[in-house]
């Protein structure tokens, strides 16, 4: 229906690189073999350290085992929780706390708040179906930009295919489903690498307006790579800003310094068309953000 | 919709990638998984660059994905004999391109290229390649072969050259 619509058509993809490999890995794999007959090398200078020496695989499973760790203490994104959660974290802190008076949920993410947020909005609001259509639209111009910004389309093919086979299945889906596929690694990182590019892709483009905040000699290339092309890398205010320029949604988030303000600091980002939803809450967090539930919202029957 | 097991993603990448090193392959770099059952181990055989030390060699090189690629970089490790100051005596290769931003185990310059899943194995075997031709003594990965790179290039070249002649049976 939407002629900018690419088409991975991933099917016919992994047969014909299936084919490939059985036509040339026997070459590679013969030629290595002529190698690997050749002497062996001396033996590397024996240990100078005693540490013993871990193979690959072995850090590769530890790493894993590490984050493995580390999901399961923490999903990616938590179950919605009363803001009284938020407020035991702070018993100690700055009593002028009062976002318990604006907004009655919070919900923890350990980096994909953003993305998250945006999901559940199309598929809790009221008018559903415009949304879902403004959204989908947005998602697929999103290719366009990307396109523009150079990217290949193999960086960006298989996230953008998981964002979009999610936006579409979003109308039959109920929120678990939604919460299941975020606290899904794979799926929930896919979705939030193609946010990333978006973002860097935005910032490529406008190049000249964002320059000036970039630290001295730093290219808006040198920048992307370093922060927002990178899993994991905290979403620094450029890449909201991007963002919401890019998606046309504004976001507002919230800071928590104790020291320069009686009241919680909420800083806008707004896009530069109208916006179609209210805005999306985050709390900042060293690192990451959260999402927040603004009471208003609730009561106009829009999460 | 999602019938996708652990890996799924990157299996389906790893596949593009092969496909398109293998059609494109750039002059100097053949790479591909070494077996049919199991695209998270690769071997790519680089030819040593022309006007460099290493010219007339084909080196040998393992690279092991992990199941989160392309989020994660894969390691890369020579299985030949490698004299070279970014090239751990193990053949582990220290190279920017294979740690993300954050992960920075030798204080790369930070203009340096970082993995992320824009770049791929052909952008990692470039950059291999650019790295026998110009060595960055910066960030040493085997020491002795970076102060003989720095101090006594004559005698690095000839070193160089004795473990390709070596390695290849000459």
């Amino acid at each position: 229906m939407n002629a900018n619509q690419p088409q991975p058509s991933t099917n016919t993809t992994t047969d014909a690189a299936a084919t490939v490999a059985t036509a040339t890995s026997t070459t590679v794999a013969s030629q290595a073999q002529a190698q690997a007959q050749a002497p062996a090398p001396a033996p590397a200078a024996p240990a100078a350290s005693t540490q013993p020496e871990l193979t690959d695989e072995q850090i590769l499973t530890q790493m894993q085992a590490i984050k493995d760790e580390e999901a399961n203490a923490h999903p990616l994104v938590d179950e919605a929780i009363g803001m009284e959660e938020l407020l035991k974290e702070y018993e100690n802190g700055n009593p002028s706390f009062n976002l318990e008076d604006t907004h009655d949920r919070m919900r923890r993410s350990r980096g994909d708040a953003l993305a998250f947020a945006w999901f559940e909005r199309i598929l809790l609001a009221p008018a559903k179906p415009e949304l879902h259509q403004k959204a989908l639209e947005t998602m697929r111009e999103s290719v366009n930009l990307l396109i523009s910004a150079g990217f290949e389309s193999m960086a960006y093919e298989d996230f953008y295919q998981v964002c979009i086979e999610t936006l579409e299945a979003l109308p039959t889906m109920v929120p678990e489903q939604l919460l299941k596929i975020f606290q899904t690694d794979e799926l929930s990182n896919s979705i939030v690498m193609h946010f990333r590019l978006v973002a860097s892709a935005y910032l490529k483009l406008h190049e000249a307006e964002y320059a000036p905040f970039l630290d001295f000699g730093q290219t808006m290339s040198d920048y992307c790579s370093m922060h927002v092309e990178a899993m994991g890398r905290e979403s620094e205010e450029m890449m909201l800003i991007a963002m919401s320029k890019a998606l046309h949604i504004s976001v507002e988030v919230a800071y928590l310094s104790a020291n320069d303000s009686e009241e919680v600091n909420f800083l806008p980002f707004l896009p530069d068309n109208p916006v179609y939803m209210p805005p999306l809450v985050l709390l900042y967090r060293p690192g990451h953000y959260d999402i927040l539930y603004r009471k208003s919202h609730c009561l106009d029957g829009v999460v | 919709m999602y019938s996708k097991g652990i890996g799924a993603t990157a299996l389906k990448r790893l596949m593009t990638e092969y496909r398109e090193i293998t059609v494109h392959a750039p002059e100097g770099i053949t790479a591909a998984p070494i077996s049919e059952s199991n695209f998270f181990e690769w071997e790519a055989l680089i030819e040593g660059p022309a006007d460099t030390p290493y010219e007339g060699g084909v080196f040998v090189a393992l690279l092991t994905f992990p199941k989160d690629y392309p989020l994660s970089p894969p390691v890369m490790k020579f299985t030949c004999p490698m004299y070279h100051p970014n090239i751990y005596q193990d053949g582990t290769v220290c190279i920017s391109i294979l740690h993300a931003p954050g992960d920075d185990p030798n204080m790369y310059e930070s203009s340096s290229e970082r993995w992320s899943p824009v770049q791929s194995i052909e952008k990692i075997l470039l950059s291999v390649l650019s790295m026998l031709a110009e060595p960055n003594d910066e960030s040493g990965a085997n020491i002795d072969a970076s102060k003989m790179w720095r101090t006594d290039r004559k005698q690095f070249d000839a070193i160089v050259r004795r473990t390709i002649q070596h390695s290849l049976g000459l």
